[in-house]
């Protein structure tokens, strides 16, 4: 059997990688995937605390992670929607009206 | 009155009953008057509002009539008749109002009570055709008001109230034709320099509410009179009281245009003719005497009137001769009865400063209030009369009028009675008092020889009044009618619009007071001295001086001679012509000090450049240090925070994702700090627990 660890070292690295493409990305529909990234990194882990004993809950909020993300992306598509319709760009570096 | 108020039973004197104890509606009626022609406005027929203010004054004058009959009827020993109500209590101090009816009272009151009635009487055909005449009557009713109110409080601290009104009167009388820029800064003037007056008169009130607990005449007297006892609460506050004496005169120089403070009174000629009457005669002017009079208890304490009466009668004195002087180069008919009046008030308070003579007894104190009356009905007579003139010739300038007396008989006739009796002429009513004003300098000077110059100066501004009383009279009535080219109206804006040809007789209204106050002006003096003034209003022992000491002694001859020389002096001036005024005035001496008086001394343009120019200047240097060092400071302080603040702000970029770097950021100090830190196997907590074991104990 595959050891837990194996699966905590592959959602870091999912985790990290959706950090990078948070924090660096400009459009904003790679920093939505970034977003979508992190949040698969930590329902990796809840399904693998799930299968190592962790129970039924696990699994649980595993499916609710998912559903939250869905609803999530549904929003953030919208407001890129919305902000594009505005700007004619989904730059995130550029809508930075609140400011000084 | 009032159930709720308790009432205050008086240490000395009695509690006023029968007619006296309805003094207080004498103000009442006069303010009623007020406000009922205040109120009503446009409402009121301009002959409606003048009846209502002379019915209000009218009633007030009979009231204090009856009282001074009840006053002449009650033995001294029950005088003065007090009602006190308890007014107010601040800490230990205690005030209350009421009033205060003594000899003093009582022949003031029918002082200003006779003259406000007739000023008032005279005052509706004088107005008449005045767009203002609504506010002129109310103002003048509240006016008298105050002197009539300020008559009878028998507390300083009322007085102190009713002074007030009569300041704010003053100030809206004189300014009454306020479209006027000369008016309207006369009656600036009159308020301001008033107001260095009130200032004293106010310090004065202070030092002896906080040293003695109480502005009660009754208490304050009382106190006087246990002194000379060696008791009470005055042994051992004889500096104090010297204090509070000197700051009322100096409320009183203020009030009674006294030097330095007499700029005022001139200037506020441009108020109606009326309105100078009824300041330089009843009220007003008088008021600053009358605090003195008032007051005379406290002065009169021996280690005080040797500081406060000293002053007050060389004050008094030096103004006489000043205010003389400067009346015998003046041109203008109401400026030289304002300079007479300055003269005449400084007479009166030199006859109340010689009683810092104890040998003289009461004489000084006599001569001064006697003075007072006799010098309000002639001076009432003399402003009306001039009132009487401008209302004929429309100017107010002497050399303008001339000859009027073919014009005008029963105005020049009173005119001639007004000024023998102010220059002095023997048997009329101001010969009398300003006699006994000298006798008592007289006296005072065997013992203190600083009074021998008081005495001269007295004597030679009766001198210069006789002099410029006679050229007013000679100028304005004798020779031939010279009219101005032009009749511009100096003082008095031009009322009824139509220009008469020729100089006409007023109505019977403005006669009639005239001839009265002749009568008055004449017989006032020797009726008084009949009756026995002396032992009437006096300070201590009364006098009783007879008509015959009164005139046969060589003071009253010196006076009468002087008073002679002065006519004499007018009538070969301005009559005769055998001496030419202009030769006197063009000459070198003459000419200097013919300029010097018209300037009045340089004193008004020295207080104009003092309020002018040195003020500005103050005023400039203290707004640059207000808006340079000051504002600089507040704005250096507001502009440092804005630098700072704005430095900071700029960490908000807007952008998203450096919140979420920042996030992260922080994320990551916390988990450092987790596994680094706080976790005992880590290597970093075990090196800390070994060197400083204190700075985990929270932690773990």
């Amino acid at each position: 059997m595959i050891p837990v660890y194996w699966y905590f070292v592959l959602a870091s690295a999912m985790f990290s990688i959706g950090t990078y493409a948070v924090v660096s990305q400009r459009s904003a529909i790679k920093v939505l995937m970034g977003i979508e990234l992190m949040l698969n990194a930590a329902n990796i882990n809840f399904a693998a605390f799930g299968a190592f004993g962790g129970g039924s809950s696990g699994i649980a909020f595993a499916f609710f992670s998912i559903a939250l993300a869905a609803a999530e992306a549904a929003i953030g598509l919208a407001i890129f929607v919305n902000l594009f319709r505005l700007r004619e760009s989904v730059d995130v570096t550029k809508a930075s009206a609140l400011r000084w | 009155m009032l159930p709720l108020l308790a009432q205050v039973e008086p240490v000395t004197g009695s509690v006023a009953t029968g007619m006296a104890q309805w003094a207080w509606l004498i103000p009442i009626f006069t303010i009623a008057a007020f406000v009922v022609v205040g109120v009503s406005g446009k409402r009121l027929a301009p002959k409606v509002a003048g009846g209502v203010a002379v019915a209000g004054v009218g009633i007030s004058m009979l009231l204090s009539l009856a009282i001074v009959l009840q006053v002449l009827r009650t033995p001294d020993s029950a005088l003065p008749l007090v009602m006190e109500r308890h007014w107010l209590e601040v800490g230990t101090l205690h005030f209350d109002v009421g009033f205060y009816i003594d000899h003093l009272t009582a022949i003031m009151l029918f002082v200003v009570g006779v003259l406000s009635f007739l000023i008032v009487v005279y005052s509706t055909a004088y107005m008449h055709g005045e767009s203002g005449i609504r506010r002129y009557f109310a103002e003048i009713a509240l006016f008298i008001t105050g002197m009539l109110g300020l008559v009878l409080a028998n507390d300083f601290l009322l007085l102190f109230i009713f002074w007030e009104i009569m300041g704010l009167c003053s100030y809206l009388l004189i300014g009454y034709w306020y479209e006027k820029p000369e008016a309207a800064a006369a009656a600036k003037k009159a308020f301001l320099v008033t107001r260095v007056g009130d200032v004293f008169f106010f310090a004065g009130l202070v030092i002896m509410a906080t040293t003695f607990g109480t502005t009660n005449m009754r208490e304050l007297f009382g106190w006087a009179a246990q002194y000379a006892a060696h008791a009470g609460p005055f042994l051992g506050q004889e500096g104090a009281l010297t204090a509070i004496c000197l700051l009322f005169f100096g409320g009183a120089m203020g009030k009674s245009g006294q030097f330095p403070l007499h700029v005022w009174l001139p200037d506020a000629m441009e108020g109606p003719t009326t309105v100078s009457a009824l300041i330089h005669a009843a009220t007003m002017v008088k008021a600053g005497v009358y605090l003195i009079a008032r007051a005379y208890p406290l002065f009169a304490i021996p280690a005080v009137a040797a500081t406060a009466l000293t002053f007050v009668a060389g004050i008094g004195a030096f103004t006489a001769f000043f205010a003389a002087t400067m009346a015998l180069a003046a041109y203008d008919i109401k400026r030289i009865l304002a300079y007479s009046t300055l003269s005449q008030l400084a007479y009166m308070f030199f006859g109340l400063g010689v009683g810092a003579v104890a040998a003289t007894g009461s004489a000084g104190y006599t001569a001064g209030v006697f003075h007072l009356t006799s010098h309000a009905f002639t001076k009432a007579l003399l402003f009306l009369g001039a009132g009487s003139v401008i209302h004929a010739v429309h100017t107010n300038d002497i050399r303008h009028m001339g000859g009027l007396r073919k014009y005008m008989p029963i105005t020049s006739l009173a005119m001639l009675v007004g000024a023998l009796s102010m220059a002095g002429f023997p048997g009329l009513s101001i010969f009398w008092s300003k006699d006994a004003v000298l006798s008592a300098a007289w006296l005072a000077s065997g013992e203190n020889k600083l009074f021998l110059v008081f005495f001269v100066l007295g004597l030679l501004t009766a001198l210069m009044t006789a002099f410029y009383m006679f050229r007013l009279w000679f100028m304005a009535f004798w020779g031939e009618h010279r009219g101005a080219p032009h009749s511009v109206a100096h003082g008095e804006p031009e009322e009824h619009g139509a220009h008469h040809a020729r100089p006409h007789e007023s109505p019977p209204a403005m006669t009639g007071v005239l001839i009265v106050l002749s009568v008055f002006a004449a017989a006032w003096g020797i009726a008084m001295l009949a009756g026995g003034i002396g032992g009437f209003v006096f300070f201590g022992e009364p006098e009783h001086e007879t008509i015959v000491q009164a005139i046969a002694n060589p003071v009253s001859l010196m006076s009468i001679v002087v008073g002679l020389v002065g006519i004499g002096l007018a009538y070969a001036m301005y009559a005769a012509r055998t001496i030419d005024p202009a030769r006197v005035a063009g000459s070198g001496v003459g000419a200097g000090v013919h300029n010097l008086l018209t300037r009045r001394y340089y004193i008004d343009d020295a207080y104009n450049w003092v309020a002018g120019v040195a003020y500005v200047k103050l005023a400039n240097a203290i707004d640059w240090f207000d808006r340079n060092v000051l504002d600089g400071v507040v704005n250096g302080i507001a502009w440092a925070q804005l630098r700072t603040s704005d430095s900071g702000r700029r960490m908000q970029t807007g952008n998203v994702q450096d919140y979420a770097a920042i996030l992260l950021a922080g994320v990551l100090v916390v988990v450092m700090l987790a596994f680094y830190v706080l976790n005992p196997n880590s290597l970093l907590h075990q090196a800390i627990s070994r060197a400083a074991p204190q700075a985990l104990a929270g932690g773990s």
